[in-house]
Order: C-alpha cells, then structure tokens, then sequence
C-alpha cells in the first residue's frame, strides 16, 4: 500500500515531465498555466477563512467566525505592511480575541 | 557534474526564496503528522508512509479511506484524484526541464510541492533554456523535502502533545496570505483569484477536495480570458 501511494505521488506530480522531449507545450498553454498555482492556494485558504466545518460534514456561513475576522485582518495587514510576521501576529491575535473573548 | 558559481548562487537563492515560507510548510507537516499518527498501523508503517507519500493533502485524505478497511484500489484512486492539481502543474515545469534523463525529471516532479510551484513559477514565468532554472528549483526542493519531513516526524512522534486546538494550523494559513498576496499583482490575476475563490466556495462539499481542482480551471480560464480581452482592447486601440 504504501509503495503504491508512493508510485501515486510520483506518477501524478511527474505526469507531464516524464513524456520529456517528444511533448512540446504550446506557448499559450504554458502561459495560461501561471494562473494554475494560484487557484490552488486561493482554494486552500478561503474556505478555510470563510468557512466554518459543521458536526454533520457540512459547512456553515457565519459571522462569528474567528477564522474570519482573522482572516480578514491578516489580509488587510499584509496589503499594508508586506511584512509576513506582522500579519501573522495580527491575524492570530484577532483570532484568539474574537475566539477567546468574546464568545 | 560541474556546478558553476551561477548555478551555485541559484541554488543558494531557491532556498533562501523558501527560507521566507517555512512556516507554513511546518504547520502543515506538523498537522499532517499528528492525523497521521492516529492511523491504525504500526509506527514503522506510518513514519514509512509519511516519507514515502510526501504528499500533505493526499495523506490526509487517504486516511479514513484506510482506516475504514476500504479496497486498495480506492485508497490508490483517493490519492490520484487529490494529486490531480499536481499534474497540471507537471505541465508547467515540463518545458524548464524536458531535456533531463528520465530518472530526474521523474524525481523534479516527485519533489514538487504548492509553495514551491508558485515560487519557481514567480521567478521563471517566461521559458527559456536558463542554466539556473534547475538550481533554482532544487534550492526550493531541498527546503520543501527537509521541512516536511522534519515537520511531520515531529507531529508523528509528539501527537499526543501537540493541542488539538487548531489554532497552529490557522498561523500557517495567515502565514501563506504573504505567498498569496504578491500574485495578485495584475488585473488579471486579481480576476483569477477571484473566480478561484467563489469556485472553491461554492463547490467545498464535493468529495475529494475536488474543489482544488476547479478553483485552478477556473483561474487559468478566467486569467487568460481576461489576458485575450485586454490584449484585444489595446489591439484596436493601436489600430
């Protein structure tokens, strides 16, 4: 099994690669691809800010939501102050403020 | 194999480019290590898998599929179908390294990972025959493959310690809005992020975390749309 998942890992991650020279992308292709790691990002990380997971294996919208507001302010902070630490720190700490206190 | 100071300095560059995103990478491996030390397997088995796998989001999945007795086929088909992204992303490199044996450009995709994909693509957007392109990228890999193993052995062997309170997983969360954030430095990809996002909203109840792999269609088609529509408007404008 786990050689397998091993074997499942390589093959999908090299997909493309292993056709090596006798595979030639075309150029709008490959342009277009840049667009491809950053849909894969958002995707981890909105519904993990905007999203709250339910005990049924469902998810709910709400606005008491710490992910959210920490989100929200680590998103502004960074916009602002392009500095990751600060936006760690603030995000967290909204996050723990609107978690642990205001509940 | 000679090493140029070039590609020397490339290589020190691809892993000071990762040193700035460890962080998140830990977080991730540290999650992913104390789930997988939950598995009903040995810890032989476990430390074997999580190094053999390398794969974060596909072992997680993998693990009620695995801890539910299901076939082996359909542990094999969860982790294809979570990878899927990666092979996308295969396509993207394969032109920087199409001319390397086999056995290294099977390794180059093997030691892929998301930050490092969004980090080589930032510095090699154009292709083009660059001696530095494959330093470049095992600077990124050499970072990515030590802190993930080191992060998830340390989830695997301290589980038990490590709060449940998820709080760690969402400081690395924040911590990728700073890989984010200097993406979205065009029109366009502000529109892609955009589409990427009401997409992956709108789709988080499809099994799998298929929803990845939508949100990534729907950013390459909506950015490239975009760059059709843009380039068409400054066409006639010339005109």
């Amino acid at each position: 099994m786990i050689v397998g998942l091993g074997a499942t890992t390589l093959l999908c991650r090299s997909f493309f690669l292993l056709f090596g020279t006798r595979l030639t992308i075309p150029e709008e292709f490959q342009r277009a691809l840049r667009y491809a790691p950053l849909g894969a990002l958002i995707a981890i990380l909105i519904p993990e800010f905007v999203l709250v997971p339910t005990p049924g294996g469902g998810y709910a919208w709400t606005l008491f939501n710490p992910k959210l507001w920490g989100g929200i302010v680590a998103i502004l902070c960074f916009v602002f102050s392009r500095s990751m630490m600060l936006t760690i720190a603030m995000g967290m700490g909204v996050f723990l403020l609107v978690a642990k206190v205001l509940r | 194999m000679h090493v140029s100071p070039q590609q020397y300095a490339a290589f020190r560059s691809g892993v000071a480019t990762f040193g700035k995103f460890i962080f998140p990478l830990f977080t991730w491996g540290l999650v992913t290590g104390v789930a997988m030390a939950k598995l009903p397997l040995s810890l032989t088995e476990i430390i074997a898998m999580s190094l053999v796998v390398f794969a974060g989001s596909a072992q997680l999945a993998v693990i009620p599929v695995i801890a539910g007795g299901f076939p082996l086929w359909t542990i094999f088909l969860t982790a294809a179908i979570i990878n899927i992204r990666f092979v996308i992303f295969s396509a993207a490199i394969q032109p920087h390294f199409k001319q390397y044996p086999l056995w290294a450009r099977a390794m180059l995709g093997y030691l892929n990972g998301d930050i490092s994909q969004v980090l080589f693509m930032k510095r090699f957007p154009e292709v083009k025959s660059d001696p530095t392109s494959l330093p470049f990228y095992l600077g990124l890999s050499v970072v990515n493959f030590v802190v993930w193993h080191g992060s998830s052995l340390i989830g695997i062997y301290f589980a038990s310690f490590v709060p449940k309170d998820w709080g760690l997983s969402f400081a690395g969360n924040l911590a990728l809005v700073a890989v984010v954030i200097p993406l979205l430095d065009r029109r366009s990809s502000c529109l892609a992020g955009l589409a990427a996002a009401m997409v992956a909203l709108s789709t988080v109840q499809v099994p799998l975390r298929l929803n990845l792999v939508f949100s990534v269609l729907a950013a390459v088609v909506c950015g490239v749309w975009f760059d059709r529509a843009s380039s068409f408007e400054s066409k006639t404008r010339e005109s």
